[in-house]
């Protein structure tokens, strides 16, 4: 959850406070389509998993990008 | 292996993110432009963060995507208006995929052709990176076989070659990155279908970090001095506890390592860096390892400097920099104390201090993998420099030990071997014109072209090339003379200030009156023109026996030299620089 929390502080330009469930791109100004692909390689990194495509295009928010990472890994 | 390359994408992504809050007032801003054939915004974010993690501000322009062809075309976009410092050319041929590069041969002409245009248009460095050459063929192992890769390879040869017609273009062979990572490791291609980014972020900062090292290089930013410490750094053990002779170097292991380390800092030297030594023994012990020593590779006359003593090595490293007459930020400190190396970080901020692995094993692979010591070209005088600096300190040496000027020009034994008219180095002495600012009468600017047509015209052109016991200085003094019937106009006289303070200029100039008086000259006209630079200049004349008279153009002073009576007074007294013609 840490993790998560910093790789969108540091991506978002974010204070970790501010990464709520209910963040999404819509909401954050930041959060643009590049940012989408950094965040996707940046948690496959640091959690040593792989998304598919449509994995990764599904997610509308930090709450779904959690319970993902949850499905793919123990680490959480 | 133990020696790790650390790949922090995530730190240089958020720096860039945070870049309004980095303060401008003491950074260097560089305007940087990236051309790429895919989506780069990734790179564009870790070389940003790479820079101002560097103290620099970067305004990166890119192309937009998929446009370069367009807008290398139009002197109206971006990418010129921006007035780049340097440029960054990158064009991927994914042979896992189809693209533009194989399709068509005239896509590789016409981007040959725009890449000309531009680097023609903006002047400035542009660093143009090698396409990576596959590395699975369906030929097998018959890779010369594989049209693919001869495609990839020809290009590549191309831009070599357009790197020679375009002295702006430098070329960086982006293939390093993929023998240091591998291919797994570069390669994402569910990005590369979905996003068009056909790199992993572990390339992207490899890549940045060498875009960094041209960006230092071009702005004069590369390291020029390794300081070192010698207690199991150039060798194994404690050269006070174990003698010169019962420290491990030699060509049995673990010796054989320390002689390799040893070996590349040799290979350094001899391409110019400078080598120094920075360390707590006795100067006694440390010498009688480079006398006594047969296994040591380097020897006393390979260091521009060598500090043994008890003084921190933070004082040390200034002592070092004074000496040398270089700023403390082009210098690396290697010590394989990690207490000395937080403490020279700690207070020499500005030194560049390399964690160095525990085993000796890797000192090497961390050596060469500092990539601090680029250079944009590499000339014949800075192969030689590590070689002159070293010849300064013995030099140096004997200035100390002597007790007055007269006695240490004797022992330097300096020897002048003069050219003139046609046997002179004509580029060089034009250069000297342009480059001389401190030992010069005129500061008067001449091309090659210049110098031919005063030989032509009947100038006396003469130039000395100068040498001591110590080693060549090169040619290093010039004096120009217009004829004028019996009198000889002084037009240029300098000197490299690499001579300055061993009375070669006095030497020099007998020698030239000399000739003049056999060519029949009787009389010499001179002037000396201030300049903010020229001081050590101001008083040669007087004291080489002009008489000052009356000047016509303000600011000027006019001297006169008869040359007969010059003479009769000269051949009285004995120079202990001798003349060879």
């Amino acid at each position: 959850m840490d993790i998560l929390k910093k790789i969108f502080s540091s991506v978002l330009n974010l204070q970790e406070s501010e990464i709520t469930d209910a963040l999404s791109p819509e909401n954050t100004e930041s959060w643009d389509s590049l940012n989408s692909i950094i965040l996707l390689t940046e948690i496959e990194n640091a959690f040593k998993v792989k998304f598919t495509f449509d994995e990764a295009m599904a997610i509308k928010n930090f709450g779904e990008v959690v319970a993902l990472v949850q499905s793919k890994s123990a680490q959480l | 292996m133990e020696y790790k390359i650390d790949m922090d994408s995530l730190a240089y992504i958020q720096s860039y993110a945070r870049i309004k809050e980095f303060s401008k007032k003491k950074a260097q801003t560089l305007a940087i432009n990236i051309i790429t054939n895919f989506t780069d915004g990734v790179l564009e974010k870790v070389l940003g963060g790479i820079c101002l993690s560097e103290g620099i501000y970067p305004n990166i322009v890119k192309s937009p995507y998929k446009q370069y062809h367009l807008v290398l075309k139009d002197p109206n976009e971006k990418l010129y208006t921006a007035k780049p410092d340097i440029s960054f050319i990158f064009f991927d041929i994914n042979p896992y995929q189809h693209g533009e590069f194989t399709d068509s041969p005239k896509h590789i002409e016409e981007t040959i052709s725009d890449v000309r245009t531009y680097c023609g248009t903006v002047q400035t460095l542009v660093v143009m990176n090698l396409s990576l050459l596959p590395c699975q063929s369906p030929y097998g192992h018959f890779f010369a076989k594989d049209p693919l890769f001869a495609q990839v390879k020809s290009w590549n040869n191309r831009l070599i070659a357009l790197s020679k017609e375009l002295p702006n273009l430098y070329i960086f062979d982006t293939n390093k990155i993929v023998y240091q990572l591998g291919e797994n490791r570069i390669r994402n291609m569910r990005n590369s279908y979905a996003f068009d980014i056909p790199f992993t972020n572990d390339f992207f900062v490899i890549l940045a970090r060498e875009w960094l090292a041209c960006i230092q290089a071009s702005t004069g930013r590369s390291r020029k001095c390794i300081v070192l410490d010698l207690d199991n750094t150039l060798w194994g053990g404690v050269v006070g506890e174990a003698g010169p002779l019962g420290i491990a170097l030699g060509p049995g292991y673990p010796g054989i390592v320390f002689q390799n380390f040893q070996r590349t800092l040799l290979k350094l030297w001899e391409r110019g860096i400078i080598l120094a030594i920075a360390s707590k023994n006795n100067l006694a012990d440390v010498q009688e390892v480079f006398e006594k020593n047969p296994h040591s590779i380097l020897k006393e006359e390979h260091f521009a400097a060598i500090q043994a003593n008890w003084d921190d090595k933070s004082n040390t490293i200034i002592a070092i920099a004074k000496e040398l007459n270089i700023g403390t930020d082009s210098m690396v400190f290697i010590d394989d104390s990690p207490l000395e190396r937080d403490r020279m970080k700690k207070e020499r901020p500005e030194v560049l201090v390399p964690e160095f692995p525990t085993a000796p094993e890797e000192y090497v692979q961390a050596l060469l993998s500092l990539n601090a010591f680029h250079q944009m070209s590499l000339t014949e005088e800075d192969k030689r420099k590590g070689k002159m600096y070293a010849e300064e300190r013995q030099r140096t040496a004997v200035r100390k030990k002597t007790k007055s000027k007269k006695e240490y020009i004797a022992e330097l034994g300096i020897t002048l071997k003069v050219f003139e008219g046609k046997k002179n180095n004509i580029a060089r002495i034009s250069q000297l014109t342009q480059k001389t600012n401190q030992f010069n009468l005129t500061t008067k600017r001449y091309s090659e072209a210049d110098m031919r047509r005063f030989l032509a015209e009947g100038w006396r052109i003469y130039s000395a090339d100068v040498s001591d016991v110590f080693g060549a200085y090169g040619i290093v003094i010039i004096a120009c003379i217009v004829p004028n019937g019996i009198e000889a106009r002084l037009d240029t006289f300098l000197m490299s200030c690499r001579v300055m303070g061993r009375n070669v200029e006095y030497a020099f100039f007998e020698e030239c009156i000399k000739k003049l008086s056999a060519a029949g000259f009787k009389k010499m006209t001179a002037s000396f023109v201030p300049t903010a630079k020229n001081i050590p200049a101001k008083d040669f004349l007087k004291t080489a026996g002009f008489t000052q008279i009356k000047s016509v153009v303000k600011g000027t002073k006019e001297y006169m030299l008869n040359i007969a009576s010059h003479l009769k007074e000269k051949t009285k007294q004995k120079s202990p620089i001798t003349i060879v013609s």
